[in-house]
């Protein structure tokens, strides 16, 4: 008990110690030019300073812990494990997808979500083997952050979290939601911890490993990482709002109409 | 009986032909651009230089250097003088090579286009492609043409909803923005593309 309030304790001055970390970095200040003015609007970053130090933090984690975990992996796991590991974890994610496809209304999508879960079940073993991909059923993601766009709920600021980097005010509220939503949270909450963390652990990792290539060459080619990296989260969510995995597409954060700022 | 026969071959030769056409001029642009490209990619013998060359040569034609150079700068380009914007569509163009050939080089496996439908809205077309390899989900990547002066020509890749343009002018207006303006990008391109 007087252990869970020191805890709590512990907790909240780290939460204010981040929260002052924050204030006193500062935001970036607003130009006069109003063409500069309406970039830094579409930019929609007013934490720069904070986002790009805790961009810094994640970066060194990621290059000194989890690359090199996952460049590991790529070389040590052979290709069918990684992809009976990745099969695994996609459909433990299909709970929270179905619940947010009905939110948004998406009934068919949601059929095709439950039915995938049900067939990877049980004919694929727990989910290790995608049967149902070859039946028509493919696979997709929705989270609550998404859920709220459909609800034209503007995405607020770029904000970079710790350890779970690039995200919008939206999507972070999401999270809480998702957490809350997700029956898997209700089904394990008496499973022993390792159960939820192995897939969780197992999930970071195999995504970490498929961005391998893409990140390395972004960053070998661009000239300001950050910048470039606030871009790709925000042409990702915006293609994934829209559901654009059937369409061409062309997103361009500044014309989507689908709530401003992704 | 014969005459039926012959109608009907006739029907299905028109079809056979009347299909290619139907296909507007972008698609027809990143058809030829994706045939001429695949034997390309899948010749394992060739070095990576010699690969890189040989796509070169083919994608340089489909692009308008001018163009891209544009919108890669966004409303900066209006605030280039004349040579700044000279000397960047230069070194855009060979940012753009250096930095995109050796992703195309690093692919593994054979790789096959597959030409989807297109669709036109103001001005611009859009042509969805998957690009298909053993052993991986297949990508979408899909060509935004747009006719200038008479010509089709590719002015964005956006591959799974991430363009090419937005992405580089974002990274390009943040340099601009942050260190030192126009000069200050210029001069990070001359340092990359190795010119004085």
């Amino acid at each position: 008990m007087a252990n869970g309030i020191m805890t709590a304790g512990r907790f909240a001055r780290a939460f204010a110690a981040v929260a002052m970390l924050f204030m006193a970095v500062g935001c970036a200040s607003v130009p006069d030019d109003p063409a500069e003015r309406a970039e830094v609007a579409a930019v929609n970053d007013p934490f720069e300073p904070a986002n790009r130090m805790m961009f810094a933090i994640n970066e060194a984690i990621d290059t000194f812990i989890i690359r090199p975990i996952a460049v590991v992996y790529r070389d040590v796991m052979p290709s069918f494990a990684k992809e009976m590991l990745y099969n695994f974890t996609a459909n433990l994610t299909l709970p929270l997808t179905i619940v947010n496809d009905a939110l948004q209304g998406e009934w068919d999508r949601a059929g095709v979500a439950a039915q995938r879960l049900f067939v990877n079940t049980i004919a694929g073993f727990g989910g290790v083997v995608d049967a149902a991909t070859g039946l028509g059923l493919p696979h997709h993601d929705e989270d609550f952050g998404q859920t709220l766009a459909t609800y034209q709920v503007n995405a607020g600021p770029y904000v970079v979290l710790p350890l779970l980097g690039p995200s919008s005010v939206r999507r972070t509220v999401g999270r809480v939601f998702d957490f809350a939503l997700n029956p898997l949270t209700y089904l394990l909450a008496s499973a022993p911890l390792e159960s939820t963390l192995v897939p969780r652990v197992i999930s970071v990792v195999d995504q970490r490993y498929r961005l391998l290539a893409p990140l390395d060459e972004t960053k070998r080619t661009s000239f300001d990482y950050y910048a470039t990296i606030r871009s790709l989260y925000r042409q990702r969510r915006a293609a994934a709002i829209l559901n654009l995995d059937d369409r061409p597409v062309f997103v361009d954060p500044t014309r989507v109409s689908v709530g401003p700022n992704r | 009986m014969r005459f039926p026969i012959i109608a009907i071959l006739c029907c299905v030769v028109a079809a056979a032909f009347a299909a290619p056409a139907s296909a507007g001029p972008a698609k027809e642009l990143i058809q030829s651009l994706a045939s001429a490209a695949t034997p390309v990619l899948n010749d394992k013998d060739i070095s990576s230089a010699e690969r890189a060359q040989r796509m070169q040569d083919i994608l340089r034609p489909a692009f308008d250097r001018d163009e891209m150079a544009k919108s890669l700068l966004g409303r900066y380009w209006l605030r280039a003088t004349p040579e700044q914007q000279t000397e960047l569509i230069v070194l855009l163009e060979s940012y753009l090579v250096n930095a995109y050939a050796s992703r195309v080089d690093s692919i593994e496996g054979h790789v096959a286009f597959d030409i989807q439908g297109e669709t036109a809205s103001g001005g611009r077309t859009m042509v969805a492609s998957v690009v298909i390899r053993p052993q991986e989900p297949p990508v979408r990547v899909d060509w935004q043409v747009e006719d200038i002066g008479g010509t089709h020509s590719v002015t964005d890749i956006i591959v799974e909803g991430v363009s090419l343009v937005v992405s580089q002018r974002a990274d390009f207006a943040s340099v601009i923005r942050q260190r030192g303006g126009i000069d200050g990008l210029i001069g990070l391109l001359r340092d990359r593309v190795g010119k004085p």
